[in-house]
Formats: C-alpha cells, sequence, structure tokens
C-alpha cells in the first residue's frame, strides 16, 4: 500500500513539476520577491537563477521563505549613521617586520561593484582587507577592533600560529564583542599565501568581505622561480540582484544544503579583473578561493600553467596542469606564460547541473582577462618557466615521516548530514532526486531549495565511526610531536551528499592517499576536499600544541555544525 | 487517498528513517547508484554472465581530477565472467569493452577483455559502458553484438524509472 502512494505521490509531483513553466529568472534580474515577508532586512527574495538554468518553481513553495528572520549589514542603521558609513577603497600591501604591530578594524563600508552599492564589511576599510607582506619566521602583533554589527574575531588560516591567537571563539577564544578589542601575536613558520578572516558567522561576515592575504617569503631568495610579475588573487563571489544584496538568516545560516553560491564572481573584490603584461610574461598568481560555497575549475585562455605550490608548502615537483581546481579556503601558486600577444580570459570552466531536468550544462563564467601586449618583456623567463624544479628540501624534510604513511589508520571521520523539518513539497523532491549527486557540486542546482534550508533544519556532521560522537562532542588527544594517519570519508549515501573542503587549525598535514590511491606529488596542506563517495587519508602533524578545530571550509555547513575539536597536549606537560 | 495524507505518509516514513541510528538506517534506506561502480547487466546473448565497471577519479595534485572544461575524469576498469566463447555468438575472436556517449557521438574502445580488465580514462558527464563480441580487438567502433552494458550513475539523474522506489526501495534517508 505504501509503495502505491509513493509511486503515486513521486508521478504527482513529477508531472507537474514538468508541465511548470520555467521561472524567466536570470542571474540580470531581480530575484522573486515575496510581499509581506520584508522585515528590515528587506524582502525576501528567492535567489535568480542563470538562464541555462530554466528552472520551474517548485509547486507549494512559491511561498515559502527560509524560517529566518532576514537580515543585512547595517539594516538597524538610521539614515544619517547609514550615511555616514565610508566609502571602502581597494586593499593596500602592507610590509611588516619582525616585531612590528599592525591595527586591524573590521567595520562597515559601503561598496560600488559593478555600479551597485551595497553596504558590506571591511578590514580597514579596504576591500579586500590589507594584504599583509611578511618575511618567514616573523612575529606580529597585530590590534584587532570589531567595529561591526556583530560579534567577530580574527582567524589566520594555515598559519600554525599559537592557540591563543588562532581566532576560533568558544575554543580559543571568547568572540569579540561589538566595540571589543583583541590582540592576536602571529608567527609565521611557513613561506607561501596565507589568509585571515573571521571565524564568527563565517556565512555572513566572509560574504561580506572579510578576509585578505598574508604572503609569507621565505628568506630564500630562489624559493621561487624567477617571474615577470606577483599577482595576489582572492576569489570570492556575491549574492545579488538589481535589488540589492540577498538577505542573510539573522538567527541561523540559510542556503545550508549547498552554501550560499554568489552570482557575481569578485577578485579582489571587483568584477572583471584586468591585468596587463608584455609578450612573454611569466606571472605568479597566489590563488586563494574566499568564496563560501564555490570549488574552482580556474584557466587562462590556453596559456600554460605551471603548478608550484600550495597551502602551506611548495610541491615535491613543479608539474604543468590544465586547470586549477580550487576548493573553499584552499591557495594554490602557479606560474602561467603568456607567449603569443592578445587577450587570455581568465576563467572558470565547469559542468553545472539543472537537478530538475537532469541535465549538465557547461557553464563558463569570466572573471577577468589578461591582455598581453605586442612589446616582449625585458626580462624572458621562458627558460626557468619551463624548467620543472624539485624541492629538495621538502623531499628530505618528507623522509622523516615516509615510514609513517603505511601506519595504520588512527582516527576516522564520516561526513554526512541530516535535514529534518523541511517544507513537505520540498522534501517529497528531495528524496525522488537522489539519482545522483556529483562528486563536486560546481554550481547550485535548486537555488530555490537550498535558499529555505537553514541552520534549523541542517545538521551537517563530522562523526566519528568508533565512539559515533559527533562534531563538538569529538575531542581527539594527540602528543605533541606524534603524527596520525586521518582517514575522512564522504558518505554517498547521506540524504543529500556534498563535496567537503576540511580545514584542520593550526597543524599541517599530507594527502597520503585519494581512494586508495598513493599521492605522488606531496604538498603540505590545511584544506583537502572530499568530493562525494571519496575517501582520503591524511597524516597530521602534531606539532602545535593547543586545543584545535577541524570543520567544514563551506561557511553554511560550518555554520550548520560541521565542526569538531581535536586537541595536541604539550609534550611539556606531565602525563 | 489524497495526496496530502500521501505526502504525510512519506513525510513520516522520511523523518522515522533519518532518525534511526546508522547501521539500522543502512540496513533500510534505499541505496542509490554508486558514483564509482557500474555493475553490467547481460542481455540476451550472454544471459549467464555479469560484468562491473570500477571508476576512480584520475590522479591529480588536486582535490578533483577534471578536464579544462570541467569534466570528472576517471579511470575505468571493466572486468567480466561468466562470457560464454566469442565464437559461439559468431565470427568473432574477443570481447572488447567500450565506453561512449548517451548520445553515442562519442565512441572509446577500452580494451580487449582478456585475464586483466580493460581499462581507459573518460571524460564525459553521462556515459554508457558496454562489452561486445568483436572479430578482433583493434576496431575504432564496434561491430558486433553486445552482451554486457550499464550507465554512469550521472545517466539516471530524473530517470524515475530507475529510482529505488520503483525497485522496490524505500525513500533513501
Amino acid at each position: 500500500m505504501l509503495k502505491a502512494i509513493v509511486l503515486a505521490v513521486v508521478l504527482s509531483v513529477a508531472g507537474r513539476l514538468a508541465a511548470q513553466t520555467p521561472t524567466p529568472d536570470t542571474m540580470q534580474m531581480s530575484g522573486m520577491s515575496m510581499p509581506g515577508m520584508g522585515g528590515k532586512g528587506g524582502p525576501l527574495r528567492m535567489p535568480p537563477m542563470p538562464p541555462y538554468m530554466r528552472m520551474p518553481m517548485l509547486r507549494g513553495m512559491e511561498h515559502v521563505p527560509p524560517r529566518v528572520t532576514p537580515f543585512l549589514p547595517g539594516q538597524d542603521l538610521d539614515s544619517a549613521a547609514a550615511a555616514a558609513v565610508p566609502l571602502a577603497t581597494p586593499s593596500t600591501a602592507v610590509s611588516l617586520a619582525d616585531g612590528d604591530t599592525f591595527a586591524l578594524r573590521a567595520s562597515l563600508v559601503r561598496r560600488v561593484i559593478g555600479g551597485r552599492r551595497f553596504v558590506m564589511y571591511g578590514y580597514n576599510g579596504q576591500y579586500p582587507g590589507p594584504l599583509l607582506r611578511v618575511k618567514q619566521h616573523a612575529t606580529i602583533v597585530v590590534r584587532f577592533e570589531n567595529q561591526l554589527d556583530m560579534p567577530s574575531s580574527l582567524h589566520w588560516h594555515g598559519v600554525r600560529v599559537d592557540n591563543r591567537s588562532d581566532g576560533a571563539p568558544g575554543v580559543t577564544q571568547e568572540a569579540v564583542p561589538v566595540g571589543g578589542r583583541y590582540v592576536y601575536r602571529v608567527r609565521f613558520p611557513d613561506a607561501g599565501i596565507y589568509w585571515y578572516h573571521p571565524h564568527v558567522r563565517e556565512d555572513i561576515q566572509q560574504s561580506l568581505g572579510l578576509f585578505g592575504n598574508i604572503l609569507v617569503e621565505s628568506p630564500d631568495r630562489a624559493y621561487y622561480s624567477p617571474v615577470n610579475r606577483e599577482e595576489v588573487l582572492l576569489l570570492d563571489d556575491l549574492l545579488v540582484d538589481r535589488e540589492g544584496l540577498f538577505s542573510f538568516g539573522r538567527e541561523a545560516p540559510d542556503f545550508t544544503i549547498m552554501g550560499r553560491f554568489g552570482n557575481m564572481f569578485l577578485v579582489n573584490g571587483e568584477p572583471g579583473y584586468r591585468l596587463a603584461v608584455g609578450r612573454g610574461a611569466v606571472v605568479r598568481f597566489f590563488l586563494t578561493d574566499a568564496s563560501n560555497s564555490r570549488t574552482y575549475n580556474l584557466s587562462f585562455g590556453g596559456a600554460p600553467i605551471k603548478l608550484v605550490a600550495t597551502d602551506v608548502s611548495r610541491f615535491e615537483r613543479e608539474e604543468m596542469v590544465s586547470s586549477v581546481v580550487l576548493a573553499p579556503a584552499e591557495r594554490y601558486v602557479v606560474d602561467v606564460r603568456f607567449d603569443s600577444d592578445g587577450t587570455y580570459p581568465l576563467t572558470n570552466r565547469v559542468q553545472a547541473i539543472n537537478h530538475v531536468t537532469g541535465e549538465f550544462y557547461p557553464e563558463v563564467d569570466t572573471l577577468g582577462e589578461i591582455t598581453v601586449s605586442r612589446t616582449r618583456v625585458s626580462e624572458d623567463h621562458g627558460a626557468a618557466f619551463n624548467t620543472l624544479r624539485r624541492d629538495a628540501a621538502l623531499g628530505a624534510e618528507l623522509e622523516r615521516y615516509r615510514k609513517a604513511f603505511d601506519r595504520p589508520v588512527d582516527r576516522e571521520l564520516d561526513l554526512t548530514v541530516n535535514i529534518q523539518g523541511l517544507p513537505i513539497p520540498l522534501v517529497t523532491f528531495m528524496t525522488t532526486d537522489t539519482m545522483y549527486f556529483p562528486p563536486v557540486e560546481w554550481n547550485d542546482g535548486m537555488p530555490d531549495m537550498n535558499w529555505v534550508a537553514t541552520g534549523e533544519e541542517t545538521r551537517w556532521i563530522m562523526r566519528d565511526p568508533a565512539t559515533g560522537k559527533e562534531n563538538m562532542d569529538i575531542d581527539w588527544h594527540f602528543r605533541q610531536g606524534e603524527v596520525a594517519k586521518i582517514r575522512l570519508f564522504n558518505d554517498p549515501q547521506a540524504m543529500h551528499p556534498m563535496s567537503h573542503p576540511i580545514h584542520f587549525h593550526g597543524l599541517r598535514f599530507l594527502v597520503l592517499e585519494r581512494d586508495g590511491v598513493p599521492t605522488t606529488n606531496l604538498a603540505w596542506k590545511d584544506t583537502v576536499l572530499l568530493p562525494v563517495g571519496a575517501t582520503v587519508d591524511l597524516l597530521l602533524e602534531a606539532s602545535n600544541p593547543g586545543r584545535w578545530m577541524a570543520h567544514c571550509h563551506i561557511a553554511e555547513h560550518l555554520e550548520s555544525g560541521m565542526h569538531m575539536t581535536f586537541t595536541v597536549d604539550s609534550a611539556k606537560a606531565g602525563p | 487517498m489524497r495526496a496530502p495524507a500521501a505526502v504525510g505518509l512519506v513525510l513520516a516514513s522520511g523523518l522515522a528513517l533519518a532518525r534511526a541510528q546508522p547501521a539500522e538506517r543502512a540496513a533500510r534506506c534505499a541505496v542509490r547508484p554508486s558514483l564509482y561502480r557500474i555493475d553490467l547487466a547481460a542481455t540476451e546473448r550472454a544471459p549467464g554472465a555479469k560484468g562491473v565497471a570500477r571508476l576512480r577519479p584520475a590522479a591529480t595534485p588536486f582535490g578533483l581530477s577534471v578536464s579544462v572544461d570541467g569534466h570528472l575524469v576517471l579511470e575505468v576498469e571493466v572486468s567480466a565472467e561468466g562470457l560464454p566463447t566469442p565464437q559461439s555468438l559468431g565470427p568473432y575472436t574477443t570481447y572488447v569493452a567500450w565506453a561512449t556517449t548517451p548520445t553515442l557521438e562519442d565512441v572509446r574502445r577500452l580494451g580487449a577483455l582478456t585475464d586483466r580488465p580493460a581499462t581507459g580514462q573518460v571524460g564525459w558527464n553521462k556515459f554508457m559502458v558496454f562489452v561486445t563480441a568483436e572479430p578482433n580487438a583493434a576496431g575504432e567502433r564496434w561491430s558486433g553484438p553486445v552482451v554486457l552494458r550499464g550507465m554512469s550513475a550521472s545517466g539516471y539523474m530524473q530517470n524515475f524509472s530507475a529510482h529505488p522506489l520503483f525497485n522496490g526501495g524505500v525513500p533513501p534517508c
């Protein structure tokens, strides 16, 4: 009997879906407003969809908003105060020496992006935050001041800081209240590209512009090959329509199934990145994905790309790649050679999915372009570009760890989700639209449903299968100096599996294996992408004492529970 | 029964399963097709045969292997058992494994099935894997009868007839 009922319901829903007229919204148009569901955050609107989606509205969901109060920054300001919010300026680079002190203030800013005006957040009134240039092994003091309209903190992503400066509220400090201050002492043991961002309501604060890079320079002048130019690019996407920003959930995050995908691509806070170089130029790009949820597949108009480094180190050996897959919070350092004059688009090329029609669509997002003049660069670094170097120092360092590569798995985490209490039409659809989930969600294939899901209904889970403990109930302990093999499994049979970029605070790790296949070109990392169905083995170096967080770096997943703690017990402490 | 009641029953069933413990859920909940395994079904030409195509993301320094235009790049390994001798089906000497897009626009020969699995790489959104009897292993297109065939999990999207619900299962959890 039940089967017959289920069948009838599925057929009914499927039939009605097929009969729908496609929603005419595009990313250039306005999202669908919901009269009477406004409030100070502005009217709730369903997110717009790109033209290729042509997705019908799920019947019964036309007037179902997320069960949260809409929130936008500055919504409580009176008109005079709103007018006084300063206009943000582009990021500036700041060189800091060992022992320097730097003030970093988070506050509301006005932004003009693509001719549209928004009230957002900024560090020191800039977008992105200032680029901090420091020498490897330097220590700086950062005096943080919170002038936002909500608590905040500063997390130094990938930097192996002292525990008290990690910026994880509830774990290493209390959140910095509105008007409050906190002093971070940050040391930089590793060269490379890092970033800082808040660790409070990342779904809101990060999305609204609170992030900046740190470029840690090695004392070895030959650490990287010579290039003609270096570019530091922070990639981000913002969800907007001509009405403005899409509101956030005040009490809990929204878009909690897929995370918030933006429809306006930003490079260093601006759409339409531009760079002009001479013919034959080799450009080093330091890439950081600061998006809430989007994984990119970047290429440079066919220009050859050499992969050099990632989160916390160079690779054992440089290699040529056709594109760069960059998940939230990951960093990659690539050298790109522009041999011929002309225009090279910086593109994100993915196979997007429309879950309603069950079809893939090639999506090409142009993030900017590099114009190459006919004039040759004065210094030709072509020979260095064509040389694929080995990192002898890293190779020697890794020798100390190789005996641990074959050790048994010490700890395991299963990644899954529990979804309860969503509107009935959405649940009905989700129980039938379950035949296929891509290894990585490159786009939001069901934005109207994703939008409705909040942290009240969605609980993303990291589960220790050995104990059954989940999320913050997990508290692993390691001894300082030990290495541990961690196995992560992204359960493909979860209600709505999705890829997860998993970040471990304060430490570094090696990705030893993916689905049983050993990694042949190692590098130290702090964030690893777990595609749906993947099993990944990490070798975690427990070198930095303290209680740390590990979590998914999709901001809405993090804010919907997907975080845990682990402790590295100091070698100095007694048993 | 009216639709709202039916929807309620489905929802209640789903919620009950969602609250169940993991092991219990695994036993009770429908299992969707694997991303990384295609069970190959036998055709009438080889009723006792069975096969499997094991899929694995190709090696990459990144979190996932995709082509420059974003197609997932997979290593495919096809093995089979229980096949009759190819000669028993006609003027054939070998079995060859293939991969193709659903529209048959692109065909890739994965190789002859010998003592070892046939292996190759594909980079398509949706694809079929199949095995044919062939006069030789060198052809660029198949010419003989199909004996085993299967579809990538991506090929089942929105195909409700393939959904576990329609194969005697219960809603996924």
